[in-house]
């Protein structure tokens, strides 16, 4: 999720600067303002799908790719990347679908090649996929692959540059792009010049995604005693420093959100509930071990300009899940319907 | 001549083994007409007074030729199965319940998976049976575990005339599918035998609209063939003074690449070597007649590499009699061995069953039926299950009856061995699911010397409490007993038929409404209560026209599938759909020693873009040719 955040801020300073240049300011499209839910969808269903909330009138939207595109996405959705005017549906089913976001037009797709796709970035015009590749007898991932696309609407595959097994989570930072891959536990630094690996970085933790924080480039990670937030030196890239916080079974899938001021949310699979824990960047320590709990916790996003934490809940995967809205002092505001399993937000 | 038929078996047995990939058309398999058949044992449904049990004959020669038995009930009956595609997995649900809540039995063996808890009804073709019979409603007392929503029994039999005689079957059908099947039956002194063996290569190149890219181009299918071939023997044995033993065994091996959901690059790959053996001593004495069964099921499946094997044994002992004109019972005693090598896990089981049948007949218009059943599993009582059934004919001339009928029956499932034992998650602490079923019915028959009509309705309640769902928890999904569901419905069945001079006319309906209501649903859940279950469309409507003179026969049929839920929210809706098929076929008969029937018929003549289940296209118009030859 902080990834879009970064994509949005990206995306906000294309948006600065093409204003300086060009007088003319285009409306926003209906799906610029509000917030968006990404349901990843059901195995074996691939019923991915992207709703539209908007705050001020209340309404949900559902199924926006499909109303736009006369089609269901048919894939589960694992990631989605703002980069520019485009949206990037990464589905690990085995294919990207390219977007407008103003109004969900898809104008492209990488299909093909891709086997189970993680996360995007969009780069000196090219693609970058990571793809965990096949599965081999003992459920390992040995041909993990990042994918590349010349263009940004999509199109064949030109290369794959072979690397370290589970890529997750990838980012720009600056010249270069980072890749969080799971199993080895490490940081790949890819040239998008010349698409090739140019070196790792071992870090404590199976690493998932990175954010921005405070102009500053985050890794988050966790394993089964703790969650790991390592600051990334931009030189180097090794992991200059790192906060351990204590929260156990973190989800798996990483998802997480983050405050303006630097608070984390995370969610720790318990015993009997599952609970959404607060930890502070700026002290290093765990703020509130009891934000909020419930069951099926799934996603997580926050969306600065109401203080509004939004949850997503899969409903044990027994149908379309649901949205809770939690305010700053922890309290529910309401629940809403989603679709299947609601893993992320995107607030544009 | 006696030459000339045992070396056609011999040719066509080499013929069958060899390569197919090369063809581009499959080889169906007719409908086939058959002799009568002798049965020595009682059939289960004797005791089945107040329950409906349609027999599906397969000898009628106008009607589709299914592939499965799959095909076979999606085709002919209100039925629905959920296909996962041309030829892949397919489940039964009936009246509402899932998957696992059918009992299938193949010549009286339990043949559910107990590691899945039910069966993969593609993986059954035509080749293995000579009849279907489908006992709808919950039957646990007569048929022990799995028999909620009701159960389906295949059977084979030896005919009775016994005559030497050989028949050749193919199919060639559009998408690359290809159906071949030889038969050869003789009797030696007091042994009759019977040999099969089939082959279907099913390329499944059939187009689709690929609705998960840009432009929704049509692509061709191009990862589900599947490759099929087996053996099926059966013997029976006259030893004198009313002794019978039968014996019958099934070698089947299934390979198949499985058809990927639209929007995903799957490359699965799964292959079934199922092995069904089953052997029958019966004693018909004047008043009782003795069964002696035995039976083995070897499960053999691999998927993508994974390996997962079971083995049912089966003993079981049981005895009809008739103490009185009024009064028929039996009593027996089952025991199975289950055994299971999965990939994740291995177990063993006992499970002892003892069961009591009687019917009453106090007036020759009036009948009981009474079952009770009592199992032992791993040393301990599964919940006793009893049925009580009625059937009373309230007026009957020479040319019409009518019959009311009402039964109240118990059904269980035991959980299956991936439920108690599968790791992680495996729960060995659950409960059966039992249900409680109700119904009446009214049967009406009319014949005279033109037409034939038979009416029947059934309206029936039932409830399945501990339904097993799999949740997810901490770190990895559990099973646990949280549903109740309702089940409450309707079923019409209508044929006619019609004798006009040489002119025979047929028509059959076969309709089901049923409506599902969750009643008590897992914690976080509650928006499903009182919604109707996915996959379970309200609707099913299934109709067939025949018309036969002379050589000549033909058919049109038509079924229409409703609304389906895809998710248990009820928010998810896939749309109805209507499909139609025709075909004909003529009777022919060369010199004296060959005859047969050579057919075409039409699929889906209409073009009808649907999905049984959402994401999974299946094929649109397609034609099969077919010749079956009797030697």
């Amino acid at each position: 999720m902080k990834r879009m955040k970064f994509a949005c801020k990206i995306l906000f300073f294309a948006l600065l600067v093409s204003c300086g240049t060009d007088p003319v300011e285009l409306p926003r499209g209906a799906y610029e303002e509000g917030v968006l839910v990404i349901n990843e969808g059901a195995f074996g269903a691939n019923d991915g799908e992207i709703f539209h909330f908007d705050e001020d009138s209340g309404e949900l939207e559902e199924n926006i790719f499909e109303k736009a595109n006369g089609r269901p996405f048919a894939g589960l959705i694992q990631n989605m990347r703002v980069f520019d005017e485009y949206s990037y549906l990464v589905a690990n089913t085995g294919k990207v679908e390219i977007v407008r976001s103003s109004d969900f037009m898809s104008v492209g797709a990488v299909e093909g090649e891709l086997l189970n796709s993680r996360s995007l970035v969009a780069t000196d015009g090219k693609l970058f996929i990571s793809d965990w590749g096949a599965y081999d007898d003992s459920w390992n991932n040995p041909d993990s692959f990042i994918a590349v696309v010349d263009g940004l609407e999509g199109g064949s595959i030109t290369n794959k540059i072979a690397i370290s097994s589970r890529p997750e989570g990838m980012a720009l930072l600056g010249n270069r792009i980072l890749v969080a891959c799971q199993q080895e536990q490490l940081v790949s630094v890819l040239n998008p010049e010349n698409e090739s690996v140019e070196k790792t970085v071992s870090v404590s933790g199976t690493p998932f995604y990175f954010f921005d924080y405070a102009n500053q480039s985050y890794l988050y990670a966790n394993d089964a005693e703790n969650v790991y937030v390592h600051r990334l030196d931009p030189v180097s890239f090794e992991a200059e420093e790192t906060h351990t916080f204590g929260v156990a079974n973190s989800i798996y899938n990483g998802n997480f959100a983050l405050t303006d001021s630097g608070e984390l949310f995370v969610i720790s699979n318990q015993a009997e509930e599952d609970v959404v824990v607060k930890l502070s960047l700026s002290t290093g320590t765990v703020s509130e071990e009891r934000f909020y709990s419930g069951n099926n916790f799934y996603g997580l996003g926050y969306d600065e300009a109401t203080q509004t934490l939004f949850i997503g809940e899969h409903a044990g995967w027994q149908g379309n899940g649901s949205v809770l809205r939690v305010n700053s002092a922890g309290e529910l505001i309401d629940q809403m319907p989603a679709g299947r399993g609601p893993s992320g937000f995107y607030f544009p | 001549m006696a030459v000339e038929k045992i070396g056609v078996p011999i040719l066509a047995i080499i013929w069958l083994l060899l390569p197919v990939g090369a063809f581009s058309q499959e080889l169906l398999r007719d409908t086939v007409d058959l002799d009568p058949v002798e049965v020595a044992a009682v059939p289960m449904s004797t005791y089945a007074f107040g329950q409906r049990v349609r027999t599906l004959g397969l000898s009628e020669a106008e009607g589709p030729a299914a592939r499965s038995l799959a095909d076979l009930l999606q085709e002919r009956t209100g039925l629905f199965i959920r296909s996962y595609g041309p030829g892949m997995t397919a489940s039964l649900s009936m009246r509402g319940t899932s998957a696992g809540h059918n009992a299938l039995f193949w010549n009286g063996l339990p043949v559910n998976s107990p590691s899945l808890g039910q069966a993969d009804y593609s993986i059954f073709p035509m080749a293995g049976m000579d009849q279907v019979d489908i006992h709808y409603g919950s039957a646990g007392a007569l048929y022990g575990t799995d028999a909620i929503g009701g159960a389906v029994h295949l059977s084979t039999s030896l005919p009775v005339n016994q005559k030497t005689s050989t028949s050749l079957s193919t199919q060639l059908g559009s998408f690359g599918n290809w159906r071949q099947e030889i038969s050869h039956q003789q009797r030696i002194q007091s042994i009759s035998f019977r040999t099969s063996l089939y082959r279907n290569a099913l390329e499944n190149r059939f187009p689709y609209t690929d609705w998960a890219s840009p432009g929704t181009p049509i692509r061709y299918q191009d990862h589900a063939a599947v490759n099929q071939r087996g053996w099926v023997q059966d013997l029976r044995a006259d030893l004198g003074k009313g002794q019978v033993l039968q014996a019958s065994l099934w070698l089947g091996e299934i390979q198949r690449e499985i058809q990927p959901v639209l929007g995903s690059s799957g490359r699965d790959t799964q292959k079934d070597v199922n092995f069904r053996t089953v052997l029958d001593y019966i004693k018909n004495g004047p008043k009782a007649t003795w069964n002696i069964k035995s039976g083995l099921v070897r499960d053999r499946m691999e998927f993508n590499g994974d390996l997962n094997l079971t083995l049912q044994a089966l003993l079981a002992a049981e005895v009809d009699w008739e103490p009185s004109e009024h009064w028929q019972s039996r009593t027996g005693v089952r025991y199975t061995h289950i055994q299971g090598e999965l990939s994740t896990y291995s177990h063993s089981e006992q499970r002892m069953e003892l069961y009591q049948a009687t019917n009453y007949k106090p007036l020759d218009n009036l009948g009981f039926s009474l079952q009770l059943r009592q199992m032992l599993h791993e040393g301990q009582l599964v919940p006793f299950t009893p049925g009580l059934g009625v059937s009373w004919t309230f007026f009957k001339n020479p040319v019409q009856q009518w019959e009311l009928t009402g039964n109240a029956s118990k059904g269980f499932k035991v959980p299956t061995l991936n439920d108690r034992f599968w790791v992680p998650g495996g729960n060995p602490d659950l409960a059966s699911e039992q249900s409680w079923s109700k119904e009446l019915g009214m049967d009406q028959r009319f014949s005279n010397n033109i037409v034939q009509v038979c009416n029947r309705l059934s309206l029936f309640h039932m409830s399945v409490d501990n339904w097993i769902i799999w949740l997810p928890e901490e770190s990895y999904w559990t099973p646990k007993n949280v549903r109740k569901v309702v089940s409450k419905g309707l079923e019409y069945f209508m044929e006619w038929e019609l004798k006009l001079g040489s002119w025979n006319l047929g028509w059959e309906a076969d309709y089901a409404w049923t409506h599902t209501s969750n009643r008590s649903v897992a914690s976080g859940n509650e928006v499903d209560l009182g919604k109707q279950l996915p996959y379970v469309p309200r609707h099913k409507l299934q109709m067939r026209w025949n018309v036969k003179k002379d050589r000549f026969s033909g058919f049109v049929s038509g079924q229409y599938t409703g609304e389906r839920f895809v998710t248990s929210d009820n928010r998810t809706v896939l749309p109805a759909y209507s499909l139609w098929g025709a075909g004909m076929s003529h009777d022919f008969a060369w010199k004296e020693w060959v005859s047969g029937t050579v057919g075409l018929q039409v699929n889906n003549i209409w073009d009808t873009d649907y999905q049984i289940l959402r994401l999974r296209p299946m094929p649109g118009r397609n034609v099969q040719f077919n010749i079956h030859l009797d030697l």
